[in-house]
């Protein structure tokens, strides 16, 4: 990995949003817009599925994947013992969740 | 799972603890992708149950599992997330989060990458930069006999209890053999898989670790006892005031959740 890999939990396509509407004034600091839950407020910065999480993931090869990742490229991965799945974080950068399934186990994969 | 049907999530667009906010197809409730519970709406007060997952490189995930299948990149456009659109954010240290929060203390640098782990009542973090001088660890937390063995080149950290069959091992000698992080048991000289946990050669030959769920705190705000390492020695804990809206404390929490 070059240097170290910062990996951010699920956020970022909302920085961008937020720069811009910073730039025009229209600001949502903490606190500004959220009921509180532990002390902690909940803050909306997006509509709702504005970033589309993904349902009915379909998978390819490592082959086939060589093609479109990096060797250095963070991904998040889970096996069961049987079955081995990857998800790419530079792709999830774009959905944050994935509904999917390890076997029979049904799991919700969030960056 | 609810009402027999397993629940499926979207992005909700909102932030709690800097952190995305999940929302349930089903209810509407509101799900906090950091600890895994719900945190509004009629779910409130229920929890997801974590997996392990292991946060690595692509170079690395394949040679663990050659017969891995990787989500796919194609859509009706084109390829995507072929590079880190977020590159910049992580490579400034002084940026936490979006709305400016700021490191509540100064014992870690607010991007520190760390391992966290819950076991029973003990919230536990171990720094990547003492893991990088100490890439084995072995401990106990809560009485669990528990290792973290540590790979510098992927900054990748998998946490194993040491108790398989009855018997608590104890390791030694992390090496790289042939690009894969081997190390072995006193015990019985079996050869292990670093991070994966699995026995390769040996008595114990096929033998598994069982892989420890990497876990936000249920509740929060929280503290948490930093592991400092020390060549070879483990100092005293160092009692931390994490606040949880530190970034890379969360980090650590990318996991599998399972509904």
């Amino acid at each position: 990995m070059k240097g170290r890999n910062r990996c951010l939990v699920g956020v970022l396509a909302v920085f961008v949003v937020l720069a811009v509407a910073s730039r025009s004034g229209i600001g949502a600091g903490p606190g500004a817009s959220g009921e509180m839950v532990n002390g902690a407020p909940i803050i909306t910065v997006l509509p709702k599925d504005a970033i589309p999480a993904i349902d009915d993931p379909k998978f390819v090869t490592t082959r086939e994947a060589d093609q479109v990742m990096s060797p250095d490229e963070p991904v998040l991965g889970v096996t069961d013992g049987s079955v081995a799945k990857v998800y790419s974080l530079w792709q999830l950068n774009h959905h944050e969740i994935v509904n999917d399934w390890i076997g029979k186990l049904p799991v919700a994969v969030t960056w | 799972m609810h009402k027999g049907k397993p629940i499926t999530f979207g992005v909700s667009g909102r932030l709690w603890k800097d952190a995305l906010v999940m929302y349930d197809r089903e209810t509407g409730s509101l799900w906090s992708h950091v600890t895994g519970g719900a945190i509004d709406g009629p779910l409130k007060g229920q929890s997801l149950k974590p997996y392990p997952a292991s946060h690595t490189t692509w170079e690395r995930w394949k040679r663990l599992h050659p017969e891995t299948v990787v989500l796919s990149k194609q859509t009706a456009v084109g390829v995507e997330g072929r590079q880190n659109v977020y590159q910049d954010y992580f490579d400034d240290p002084g940026r936490l989060g979006i709305f400016g929060t700021r490191n509540p203390d100064n014992v870690l640098p607010g991007k520190e990458f760390i391992l966290g782990l819950t076991l029973g009542n003990t919230r536990i973090a171990y720094p990547y930069r003492d893991l990088s001088r100490q890439p084995l660890v072995q401990d106990e937390v809560s009485a669990e006999p528990i290792l973290v063995a540590f790979s510098a080149k992927e900054a990748t950290a998998v946490a194993f209890s040491r108790t398989v069959g009855g018997r608590t091992l104890q390791f030694s000698n992390l090496r790289e053999v042939g690009g894969d992080l081997v190390m072995e048991d006193r015990q019985t000289g079996s050869t292990w898989q670093a991070l994966t946990g699995r026995a390769i050669k040996g008595k114990l030959a096929g033998g598994q670790l069982r892989q420890l769920r990497r876990q936000g705190p249920s509740g929060l705000p929280g503290k948490a006892s930093i592991r400092r390492l020390a060549s070879g020695a483990l100092r005293g804990d160092h009692a931390a005031r994490f606040a949880l809206t530190s970034l890379d404390f969360w980090l650590e929490w990318a996991s599998a959740l399972r509904p």
